[in-house]
């Protein structure tokens, strides 16, 4: 009896753990999909270490690790995975410990911010933006105590620099969001 | 016991919870636009220019600072707009606020509410109601906590491109 019980238990834990999918295993689980777009930036082709940076600003740089980017353009054929699968990210979003900094907009097109870790020393910022006629497109940026304050004097100084701050890998990914 | 008395507990947990903002709801609704920033992300911007000399933006971000969150509903439709109207009078009358002032004038209303704070000047919510249904136009819902200066809250609305935030600029103390 006990063994079935048993048994019972390990099939519910089985079945409850294969539903609780991460931010990353959805990220894994559409690589493959064509009707997703995916782009992987390593950090260092968003902020390149430069000669002309400090050592503190060497290490701001390098608490970014990467920026993961998938996005869902809608067309005849996807319109109906938008509400699916926006569905999907809001639930794991709500329960993968991530927090809601902010969010703005309206039910038909919105984004949202979230972030893992403390204030100070943020680990992941997730960007979650929708509209119901264009798709959504759902960023991370990985890093390990990342810090907003040194972050902002770090785009600083690269400005300054602007010929170091490419920004021309993401202007793909946000053709989407332009009106055809 | 214990088992019935800790799941009687969690079940209540999970009830205020959900109490905590009647007005949440509100943001999946069709036609309501909104904007919800968290106490993190007020304290996130306020890293932002710390080591400012500028008088003006050190005022600022002690401002940012002193609030946990911000929240603003609005919308044209009437249906919705009225059902606001009813989710604000009952919240009024739960959360025990004080009228602060109302405006009427062209046909618009607009009411603000505080909770007292710590002193005359400070007050722990603030919350802002703009009835637009008689004049067909946004009808909006705006709460803010934290340990509010009256005297610096219509600064919030120059940095909040919200309808009916500029309204927050008419906040006078005596």
């Amino acid at each position: 009896m006990t063994r079935y019980i048993i048994i019972a238990f390990l099939a519910v834990l089985a079945v409850s753990c294969n539903g609780e999918q991460s931010l990353q295993e959805y990220y894994v689980d559409h690589k493959e999909n064509n009707d997703f777009v995916m782009l992987d930036v390593p950090a260092s082709l968003i902020i390149p270490q430069s000669d002309k940076f400090t050592a503190d600003q060497k290490e701001v740089a390098q608490t970014v690790k990467k920026v993961n980017i998938l996005a869902l353009p809608l067309n005849a054929e996807t319109k109906k995975l938008y509400k699916p699968e926006t569905e999907k990210v809001k639930a794991i979003l709500a329960r993968d410990g991530y927090e809601e900094l902010m969010s703005f907009g309206k039910p038909s097109q919105r984004m949202r911010l979230y972030f893992k870790g403390d204030e100070d020393a943020i680990d992941e910022v997730v960007v979650f933006a929708q509209d119901e006629n264009k798709g959504f497109v759902l960023a991370r940026v990985l890093g390990d105590n990342m810090n907003v304050a040194d972050m902002v004097k770090l785009t600083q100084t690269m400005s300054k620099d602007s010929s170091s701050f490419k920004t021309g890998q993401f202007e793909g990914i946000m053709d989407i969001f332009k009106d055809k | 016991m214990t088992k019935i008395l800790i799941s009687t507990l969690v079940f209540l947990m999970g009830l205020t919870a959900q109490a905590q903002d009647p007005f949440q709801k509100f943001e999946d609704m069709q036609d309501v636009a909104s904007i919800v920033v968290n106490q993190k992300m007020l304290k996130m911007l306020s890293q932002f220019d710390l080591d400012t000399d500028d008088p003006e933006m050190k005022n600022y971000v002690d401002l940012v600072n002193s609030l946990n969150d911000i929240t603003f509903y609005s919308t044209k439709n009437t249906t919705t707009a009225k059902l606001m109207r009813t989710e604000f009078n009952k919240y009024l009358s739960v959360a025990k606020l004080d009228e602060l002032m109302r405006v009427k004038d062209d046909g618009k209303d607009v009411q603000f509410y505080a909770k007292p704070g710590k002193s005359d000047d400070y007050v722990s919510e603030f919350v802002m109601f703009i009835d637009g249904i008689s004049n067909s136009d946004d009808t909006v819902i705006a709460k803010i906590t934290g340990n509010i200066n009256l005297k610096e809250i219509g600064k919030i609305a120059s940095s909040i491109n919200f309808s009916g935030s500029e309204e927050l600029k008419n906040v006078k103390v005596n």
